[in-house]
């Protein structure tokens, strides 16, 4: 079972209205080079896959494989340096910034508004009225558990507390797709296992697309529908697998079945040579 | 030590320096070990002082002096920050800009002082300009410094979630950058002052600065000494009051350190 680029496992939620029949990501023979001392640098080669609406795909690869380059591709940071990003049909640098949301692995929360301010701030430059955006940040605040913590500054929160603000704050005006660029990595493995079940109970309930970019191969399994693999430096597609395990799901239990140690087993097997290659052991 | 001990503890062994040494200084006196002809004593002193905020003699000085600092602290400031603003955000501005304010930051500007009272004649304005001139450099300077050090990830952040220019500046490089100019009014205040009493030492009508100087053409210690006394209160006021801003505006910075 190996590289099949199309037919989600799930075809989950619908998508929104307009988009029916659009995938959410298209990356379409996507190469980006960096200027070196003198010769190009390419980060990514020859990249393709798609996403599907409402679909969860995890990227693994080597660390250095391009896989925040990916997202800056795709979220039209940077811009490729052949090929092509849709989504939903739209290139990417032309999405209106409201359809694409960002998780970055370090929660640059704004450290001088309170939680509820930083959940509120994406209401607000969408010109939200503040007693309004206010009340439904009150509502993500409650529904990512943290109740009772609305005044608090980030610097007076957790690290797990302020990445469940940097969720609220991105699903609070409900992107159509959501970018996450290993936002777990630096929290302690009992935190990250309850955030990953929370980032899925949430993704079930909003229905948004989620490219869920991370080193951690049982995390990628965990979460996702599909997993892309990523060759080492320059990144190519390596392989692209489905991840038949049944929804809901709780990610901690779910590492202990059957279906997932074979899972786990296939791409290993893939993506091993590539950790070993990318630290010389070819 | 202990927060809550050194909270009893430090004003009082603040209090203890400055009343033995007051303590010293009269006894001095008293003793005739001290002339007072130089120094006088801080009785006569604060005696002399108290005099003069009952009378009412003073507070058309004070009013002078606080208001030439004040209204050029907060005008050298808003200019100086707004230079310092564009100064980060445009490098072709900077490239122009930057040599002209490291020459007029090393220049000392009090010399300008007697051309500014020949443009701007006697009152209050050369005044003014010359504490402008003394504290637009360094805000200029700090808010340099202070849009350099906005964390990227931060910016990053409030883009993707769909800031556009002015609201990145009112959101990010507001708030982030009023800490440090609070900062620079506070270590700025100084200058401000020293600016306008020097102006109203040479030359002024009203003013702290005029008292004392009148204090010293007449051979008088006592009523310098009680001159400077006023001067310190007025700082001591400011600085509390600014103090008092600063917790309040920035909250979220002070409950980091505690």
């Amino acid at each position: 079972m190996r590289v099949e680029v199309s037919a989600p496992a799930l075809p989950v939620a619908a998508p929104a209205g307009d988009d029916r029949g659009v995938p959410a990501v298209e990356v379409v023979r996507l190469t980006r080079t960096f200027a070196g001392t003198g010769t190009a640098v390419p980060a990514l080669v020859d990249v393709s896959f798609t996403v599907a609406p409402g679909e969860f795909v995890s990227v693994v690869g080597p660390s250095g494989c391009g896989k925040s380059t990916l997202l800056h591709l795709i979220c039209g940071l940077l811009r490729p340096s052949q090929g092509e990003v849709r989504i939903f049909g739209t290139p990417a640098g032309r999405v209106q910034p409201g359809r694409i949301g960002y998780v970055f692995q370090r929660d640059a929360l704004l450290p001088w508004k309170t939680a509820l301010d930083n959940v509120a701030l994406p209401l607000l430059l969408r010109g939200t009225p503040p007693a309004r955006a206010r009340q439904t940040a009150r509502a993500w605040m409650h529904r990512v558990g943290l109740a009772g913590f609305e005044h608090h500054y980030p610097s007076q929160l957790s690290g797990g507390m302020r990445k469940r603000v940097a969720l609220a704050m991105t699903m609070v005006y409900h992107p159509a797709l959501i970018l996450m660029d290993e936002p777990f990595a630096a929290l302690d493995v009992q935190t990250r296992n309850l955030m990953e079940n929370e980032l899925l109970a949430l993704w079930a309930q909003t229905a948004s697309t989620i490219l869920f970019v991370t080193h951690d191969l049982e995390e990628a399994i965990a979460l996702a529908d599909r997993v892309v693999v990523l060759t080492r430096r320059p990144g190519r597609v390596k392989a692209i697998y489905t991840v038949d395990l049944p929804r809901p799901r709780d990610v901690t239990e779910v590492r202990g079945s059957e279906a997932f140690v074979a899972t786990y087993r296939r791409i290993w097997a893939d993506l091993r040579d590539e950790v070993l290659a990318a630290h010389g052991h070819a | 030590m202990d927060t809550r001990r050194r909270r009893t503890l430090l004003p009082l062994a603040r209090l203890t320096v400055v009343g033995t040494f007051l303590a010293a200084w009269e006894a001095g006196v008293r003793a005739g070990a001290i002339d007072p002809f130089y120094v006088s004593a801080p009785s006569a002193i604060l005696v002399r002082a108290a005099t003069w905020v009952v009378t009412g003699d003073i507070l058309g000085h004070v009013a002078a002096t606080l208001g030439v600092t004040l209204t050029g602290l907060a005008v050298g400031v808003l200019l100086g920050a707004a230079t310092g603003g564009a100064v980060a955000a445009s490098p072709a501005v900077a490239r122009v800009v930057l040599p002209f304010l490291a020459v007029g930051n090393a220049l000392p500007r009090v010399i300008l002082y007697p051309l500014l009272v020949l443009w701007l004649g006697v009152g209050a304005a050369p005044r003014i300009v010359l504490v402008i001139t003394l504290v637009f450099f360094t805000a200029a300077f700090n808010t340099h410094a202070a849009v350099r050090a906005v964390d990227r990830d931060v910016v990053h952040t409030a883009r993707v979630l769909g800031a556009r220019r002015l609201q990145l500046l009112w959101h990010v490089y507001v708030p982030a950058v009023a800490v440090w100019l609070l900062a620079t009014v506070r270590v700025t205040m100084g200058f401000a002052l020293a600016g306008a009493i020097v102006g109203e030492y040479v030359g002024a009508a009203r003013g702290v600065g005029v008292v004392v100087a009148f204090a010293q053409s007449m051979f008088n210690a006592r009523d310098v000494m009680a001159g400077l006394t006023v001067l310190l209160t007025m700082i001591w006021v400011m600085d509390a009051g600014l103090r008092a801003v600063e917790r309040a505006a920035a909250r979220w910075r002070l409950v980091e350190v505690s």
